[in-house]
């Protein structure tokens, strides 16, 4: 609010400052403000008809009464020392004098008062929020640019490292490969050395079974052959001998004892 | 076992009955027949012992069987009591365990000889004085004829088992021969 006063302050000498510039050359360009202004309309009929060649027709140059004087001027230009005619406050100005001072200067006033009542809170608001983001925007773009160059330290750092990683890498794969195969092949030994022990003990097991059945085997044949020999020649004679003997071993025998089969000792 | 020690306890009260006017022996005759009978027909056991059949039937079915073997009316008033208490399939049993205590209340000893062929008379004797001389009593043989004995003997008398036969001496030969395992 105080920059715009000082601005409606600073609008305001200017237009003054213009009003009751002295001295000012007529070929001047420009000076005293824009002549789209109105403030104060260009006297057209004090314009100098001994313009010099090649000077800037001075269209919105700001001109008092006595560019009248520069007629008598020589060269085109003002004479010095001449006050310029300043219309205050008369309403109705004769032809060729301008608007009244103050009332554009109240126009002025109130456009500047009422723009601030009313144009200055949004536009305010809006440099605020705007001001805001654009500081909210600068910080993040702070931020991730400090976060992009760490980033960019660490990869470079890490790309710096990279064949030493690679090597260190490559060197735990390879002991680790050979603790692998060095274990598989322990493995291996230990199980073919299991499968032999197992086979060799099937291998024993299955030739002590085939021993013992073939054992059996002879014995039942030979037992076998045995009796049917006996059953063949066995006659009444040595039926009644084995009952003999087995008269004898029931009478020396101790009783509950069984008494010796017919076929041994005396047989 | 508990069918012996039931019939042994029948067997046992049957005794004192007979023992009481001396009939010990005719019930212990009587009842190895009925026994003997009983086990030769299946159809007949069937129908005595089988509950399904009213008590009544299969009371008249045993006193028809005990007119026909003429059996004293101790015996049959005891093959009814069996019937009655559903005790008549262990007839066999208790019959033997009789036929046991009437031998060891008369000092006797039933002694089964197998032999692989007819023993002739005078190896009978002489088995029997053999026996009678190792049990100290009287000694009944029941013979049997075993071919499969090959040869030899084998005497039960009790529960004692005298084998002198070839089969068993074989079959030692044969234990021995072949290793354990």
């Amino acid at each position: 609010m105080r920059s715009l006063w000082a601005a409606l302050a600073l609008g305001a000498v200017l237009v003054l400052g213009g009003g009751t510039a002295t001295g000012q050359p007529a070929g001047q360009p420009g000076a005293g403000g824009p002549a789209k202004a109105g403030a104060l309309r260009p006297h057209r009929a004090g314009l100098p008809k001994a313009r010099p060649a090649g000077a800037p027709h001075a269209k919105g140059a700001l001109h008092g009464k006595g560019a009248a004087h520069a007629k008598a001027a020589p060269g085109g230009g003002h004479g010095g020392g001449h006050a310029v005619h300043v219309n205050w406050y008369r309403a109705s100005p004769p032809p060729g004098e301008s608007q009244p001072f103050l009332a554009t200067l109240f126009n002025f006033i109130v456009l500047g008062l009422l723009l601030g009542r009313f144009g200055y809170p949004p536009i305010r608001d809006f440099v605020k929020a705007r001001h805001e983001t654009i500081s909210k925007d600068l910080a993040d773009a702070q931020r991730l640019r400090a976060e992009a160059e760490a980033r960019l330290k660490e990869y470079e750092a890490k790309i710096a490292n990279l064949d030493h990683e690679i090597a260190t890498l490559l060197q735990g794969i390879r002991a680790e490969g050979e603790a692998e195969r060095a274990r598989i092949i322990a493995a291996a030994d230990e199980q073919a050395q299991r499968l032999r022990r197992d086979a060799e003990s099937t291998i024993a097991q299955d030739m002590k079974r085939a021993r013992h059945e073939i054992e059996q085997e002879a014995v039942t044949a030979a037992i076998g052959t045995a009796e049917r020999i006996l059953r063949e020649r066995i006659t009444d004679a040595d039926q009644r001998g084995f009952v003999e003997r087995y008269l004898v071993s029931l009478a020396t025998e101790a009783p509950g004892a069984t008494p010796t089969p017919p076929g041994r000792g005396a047989a | 076992m508990i069918v012996g020690s039931i019939a042994r306890r029948y067997a046992k009260a049957l005794l004192s009955l007979g023992l009481e006017d001396q009939s010990q022996e005719a019930l212990a005759r009587q009842l190895d027949e009925l026994a003997h009978t009983l086990g030769q027909s299946a159809e007949l056991r069937e129908a005595l012992g089988n509950p399904i059949f009213p008590l009544s039937e299969r009371k008249a079915t045993m006193e028809a069987l005990c007119t026909r073997l003429a059996l004293t009316r101790i015996v049959r008033n005891f093959v009814m009591l069996l019937l009655e208490r559903g005790r008549v399939l262990a007839l066999p049993d208790i019959a033997r365990e009789l036929g046991v205590m009437v031998d060891a209340h008369a000092g006797r000893v039933r002694a089964l000889v197998t032999s692989a062929t007819p023993l002739g008379p005078d190896l009978e004797a002489r088995l029997r004085v053999a026996l009678e001389k190792r049990h100290g009593k009287k000694v009944l043989l029941e013979k049997l004829v075993d071919p499969t004995l090959i040869g030899g003997l084998v005497t039960e008398v009790g529960d004692v088992t005298c084998d002198g036969s070839i089969r068993y001496q074989m079959e030692a030969l044969k234990a021995a021969l072949l290793p354990a395992g």
